[in-house]
């Protein structure tokens, strides 16, 4: 498990692989191998799938626009629409009813894989006259798709990853230059904490180094940098130059990745710039609420929010910019997976339909509402990203972030097997514990001894 | 008693042959089971089928996708080294110890308040039972809020009263006070059942007692508790056992968290069966739970349930 | 005919809710009583006053300090997108569809088992209803995680059928043993003048003790109705998508997608609060005579 990306210069790739795939991109409506000419009979094929009402008013629009190009295969949405979907799945599994094709979150990704649930598509793929071209995904996706052996047994859904969003008004009413995605634009931490700082308000106007501020009753708050998905925690760790993950498991007892989430910490007990927030609804309101009520600066939140905040839903003008560097500049880059299952009795339709989900039309229609960012090259080139950027939902320099800097600063890695049981147990409330107050390096060692036991166990129980 | 007998007296021909031959009391005995097979037949279905599968999970290990391994005691064994387990039984224990006892008494106190004959006490009665019939999953979202730190009812009333912001559901120290207090909104079950109990007693004892100069105190500890133990008795061991199986909250409002204060036995075996797909391990804890309840059920009974003053003893 | 004057016992006759004549009292300990009385009463609606209110409030007005009791104007609008952001005419059509079903399992089959403890002595009757008592002690969550992979098995997930098919078999402990306390107290008399007249103990359980028995037989459906409208562990575990779904279950996932949508959350808490209130405004001392009858009998 290398979590490290390449530093390559990804603009550069990109446009030379532009030419092959707008080449490969016309063979896209011809690659019909499985249509049914008259009276053949139609195979029918199952996805399961969690979402919203975007998510799912994509995949249905995704399935009829499929079957139009397929009229030979049928695909069945079998959507949950909330929490609990893995444990759907499985039942289903257990109950002799399995799905054809799934969503798969990363955080189970290794762990079905390793129990052999995952059909091998790696021969389909290096076939494809599109998807096999060696530049059509960015250089991340084998990262995470690929095994230790170079097999895939799934394709990422899209990348996502968190940022900064500012109140814009604000930044400009205060004076203050905002970060943005360039390097000369990426804020160090200590630029960061003093801008929080300064836009942090207690009731009396006085802001967190003045004699007299009164952290219990803040007006505003600089920033929101939350414990509540590992997510934001993962690109903190990252950014100050710890791992997440080793051949051990859980990597977060090293002293950089510690350092880091105490830095999280003090954001809230020692500067007093951001609210206790160990979770969303214990604050009461959302990043988004208070942003638009002008209760938060900054919020640190995932890409895929610019689908609601943004500068035509909220009342105040939205920025983004990348997060603050420790000592690197850092984001954490993931996506579910699509994946058909290995006891599916139609393995060739079955990839037929994952290869569609890989392909613009899918991707797009997510990209443009600001869920999802590109995990096409093609989608990073300038025609590209003139495909999907949408006036009033990515901001201008969102740009920047796309090609700039996450293939530079993105960091994916392969979450190993047993990991959700492990989080959920043992990681997870030790990060509360800090959101809590507690040092880190209090709780950090021993969850990690206990997570790294779990995953132990897994990979033992699977081998 | 003889109806059948002279029946078949008149006109044995009209019986079928097999009733002929049976007695009255083997007769019986069809019809009582007759009656009460749903029940039995039920108990095989969904109770000791269940329980020899559960015994059969205890020593493997499944996730419910490959085949069921075979791992001895390893699930035992792991009740004894489990990190989170002891966890899991503090935050129940504590749970109980706190909340039944107190919602006891509150109850019992609210009985007593409703027990006057006053005008308008109907209303209150109404009033004060209310809340126990609330759906549980429509009281943890209202709690929820009710507890929120920012705007939440409680923060605002308690700031009301110059008092500090509680970090009420974000905090380990009180997220289960939180809890806590939340269930006592729905103490209304157990004060019924204390008012009925209160309003079974004769007015002749107190009216005794009064002619003997006893105070309020002193008709409350000689007449009123010991005339009310057995009822007390019942709601402390349902209280226990609602109290032992404690789920809703702990999975809707806190998620367990934070930093597993409220991980409830049964949210934690829920999470082991359904997150961590560790169904043998589950089924272990769950036979530990089974065994505390039969344990502490033990203990009512023999240490409390013994002085509990029956009025007509047996039955 | 008249069913409702049969008593359950000298001590369980009570009707808590109604009220008595008021005895000479001192006034003072009237006035303290009442000063109580109306704080525990402030105590107890307080929630319920913040439901409805935040329940009414735009997304401005609920985060406001300090908070404004009477919203105005009130977002009545708040209700429709509530129940229209999950299809909850459809969970709403299943709570009714599993509660409805589990009613007439339990006045069915718990009256039959409870007949049978009650009336017939018959060989082991002891031993079975000592088991019944046990089943009543025991926590269901023991058998939460066989009885799943029993109905995995029996392909049963994600159907009400977990939720329905195992109440036809005796309709739970609780309930035959609340039913066999009522029996007991009906007259034999009444019984043997039907049996004299050549009717079997079947028509006997049906034509005489069914009827006569209708306010125990009515408390227990209404507690058979709430439990099985509150319950959300079995839902949760068994029902997987929305064409199945509870409101319990309905208003969980609510809460997940929802967080800090408070506004909303209460309006679709509000909704499936109501028809438990109403259902125990039309039928109070249904709800008094069930206590009662578990309490005092035990």
């Amino acid at each position: 498990m290398s979590p490290k990306l390449s530093r390559r210069s990804f603009l550069r790739m990109a446009g030379a692989s532009a030419a092959g795939l707008a080449a490969g991109a016309q063979l896209l409506p011809k690659v019909r191998v499985f249509a049914a000419p008259n009276g053949q009979e139609v195979v029918r094929i199952s996805f399961a799938g969690w979402g919203q009402v975007a998510e799912q008013d994509g995949v249905v629009a995704a399935i009829e626009a499929f079957q139009a190009e397929n009229p030979g295969i049928e695909v069945e949405w079998r959507h949950t629409p909330d929490t609990d979907f893995t444990t759907v799945f499985l039942s289903n599994i257990a109950a002799g009813t399995p799905p054809d094709t799934s969503f798969i979150a990363s955080n189970n990704y290794e762990t079905f894989r390793n129990q052999g649930l995952l059909l091998d598509i790696t021969d389909y793929i290096t076939n494809d006259p599109l998807l096999g071209q060696p530049d059509y995904f960015l250089p991340q996706e084998a990262q995470r798709s690929a095994d230790d052996n170079g097999r895939w047994h799934g394709i990422g859904s899209t990348w996502v990853a968190p940022h900064i969003y500012y109140n814009a008004a604000l930044f400009e009413e205060e004076g203050i230059t905002p970060p943005g995605f360039t390097d000369d634009e990426i804020w160090d931490w200590d630029t960061f904490l003093a801008v929080a700082k300064q836009l942090t308000v207690d009731s009396n106007g006085l802001h967190p180094d003045d004699d007299g501020f009164d952290p219990d009753n803040i007006e505003r708050w600089g920033v929101q940098y939350p414990f509540s998905n590992e997510t934001y925690i993962a690109a903190a760790v990252f950014s100050n130059g710890g791992q997440m993950v080793n051949e051990n498991g859980s990597a977060l007892d090293s002293p950089e990745a510690m350092e880091a989430m105490q830095r999280m910490a003090d954001l809230i007990y020692v500067h007093h710039v951001a609210p206790q927030s160990a979770s969303l609804s214990s604050l009461g309101m959302s990043n988004t609420q208070m942003l638009d009520t002008g209760r938060l600066a900054m919020a640190v939140d995932g890409s895929w929010a610019l689908s609601w905040i943004n500068s035509s839903l909220l009342t105040v003008p939205i920025g983004t910019g990348a997060l603050p560097k420790m000592t690197q500049p850092a984001t954490h880059m993931q996506a579910h997976f699509h994946g058909a299952l290995a006891a599916t009795e139609h393995p060739d339709e079955a990839w037929q339909w994952l290869r569609f989900l890989a392909t613009p039309f899918y991707t797009l229609q997510f990209m443009k509402i600001g869920l999802w960012l590109p995990s096409q090259t093609a989608q990073t080139t300038e025609e590209g990203l003139a495909e999907w950027i949408t006036e009033g939902i990515h901001p201008d320099n969102y740009v920047d972030f796309v090609s700039e800097y996450l293939p530079n600063y993105g960091v994916a890695y392969r979450v190993p097997p047993g990991y959700v049981e492990a989080f959920t147990n043992f990681l997870n409330p030790a990060y509360e514990a800090i959101a809590n107050g507690t040092p880190a390096v209090d709780v950090m060692p021993e969850a990690v001894r206990q997570a790294n036991e779990v995953i132990a166990a897994a990979i033992a129980a699977s081998s | 008693m003889t109806t059948t007998a002279e029946v078949r007296n008149t006109d044995p021909r009209a019986q079928p042959l097999l009733k002929r031959r049976l007695t009255l009391s083997q007769r019986r005995n069809i019809t009582g089971y007759l009656f009460i097979s749903p029940f039995i037949l039920g108990f095989l279905l969904w109770f000791l089928i269940p329980a020899l599968i559960a015994l059969y999970l205890t020593v493997h290990r499944w996730n419910l996708i490959s085949a069921p391994q075979f791992v001895g005691l390893d699930n035992i064994e792991h009740l004894f080294n489990d990190p989170l387990l002891p966890q899991a039984l503090k935050a129940t224990f504590t749970y109980t110890i706190v909340a039944v006892p107190l919602g006891l008494l509150i109850s019992f106190g609210l009985a007593m308040l409703l027990n006057n004959q006053l005008p308008g006490i109907g209303i209150f009665r109404t009033i004060f039972y209310l809340p126990s019939i609330i759906p549980a999953v429509a009281s943890a979202a209202l709690w929820a809020w009710i507890f929120n730190t920012e705007f939440g009812l409680m923060n605002v009333l308690i700031r009301s009263l110059g008092g500090p912001k509680v970090p009420w559901l974000q905090s380990p120290d009180w997220a289960l006070p939180a809890l806590i207090i939340m269930s006592l909104w729905s103490v209304g079950g157990s004060m019924i059942i204390f008012l009925a109990g209160l309003q079974g007693i004769p007015d002749i004892y107190y009216e005794a007692a009064e002619i003997d100069g006893a105070g309020r105190w002193k008709k409350l500890r000689h007449i009123t508790l010991p005339m009310m133990s057995p009822v007390i008795f019942f709601n402390l061991i349902i209280g226990f056992i609602n109290s032992f199986q404690v789920f809703v909250a702990g999975y809707l409002i806190t998620d367990g968290g934070p930093t597993n204060a409220t991980l409830f036995l049964v949210l934690y075996i829920y999470r082991t069966a359904f997150r961590s797909l560790n169904m043998g391990y589950a089924a272990t804890v769950s036979w530990l739970l089974f065994f505390i309840l039969m344990g502490l059920s033990f203990l009512v009974f023999r240490y409390i349930g013994n002085r509990v003053y029956y009025e007509n003893p047996g039955e | 005919m008249s069913s409702s004057d049969i008593s359950l016992s000298e001590s369980t006759s009570v009707s808590a809710f109604e009220e008595q004549a008021p005895p000479s009292k001192s006034r003072w300990m009237h006035w303290f009583t009442y000063i109580l009385l109306i704080a525990v009463a402030a105590l107890m609606l307080f929630p319920f006053l913040w439901l409805v209110s935040s329940s009414l409030k735009s997304q401005v007005q609920i985060f406001a300090y300090p908070p404004e009791w009477i919203p105005n104007p009130p977002i009545w609008q708040n209700y429709v997108d509530a129940m229209t952001f999950r299809p909850f005419h459809i969970y709403l059509r299943n709570s009714i569809a599993i509660a409805s079903l589990n009613v007439i399992a339990v006045v069915l089959t718990s009256s039959l088992c409870a007949y049978g403890f009650a009336r017939i002595r018959f060989w082991g009757r002891e031993f079975w209803f000592s088991i019944v008592i046990a089943t009543l002690l025991l926590p269901s969550i023991v058998t939460l995680v066989p009885q799943f992979i029993i109905f995995t098995r029996l392909g049963w997930i994600d159907t009400i059928l977990p939720l329905t098919v195992p109440i036809f078999f005796g309709g739970g402990a609780f309930n035959i043993f609340l039913l066999r306390q009522f029996f007991r107290t009906i007259p034999e008399e009444l019984a043997d003048a039907a049996r004299i007249d050549g009717c079997s103990e079947f028509g006997i359980y049906w034509r005489v003790m069914m009827p006569l028995s209708k306010p125990a037989l009515i408390t227990v459906a209404i507690f058979t109705f709430l439990a099985s409208w509150n319950d959300l562990i079995g839902p949760l575990v068994y029902l997987r998508t929305p064409d199945t779904y509870t409101v319990a279950i309905g208003l969980a996932q609510f809460r997940g997608a929802l967080t800090t949508r408070w506004d909303l959350q209460m309006a679709a808490a509000t909704v499936m609060v109501l028809p438990v209130v109403v259902l125990f405004f039309f039928a109070q001392r249904y709800f008094i005579k069930g206590i009662v009858m578990t309490g005092l009998k035990g």
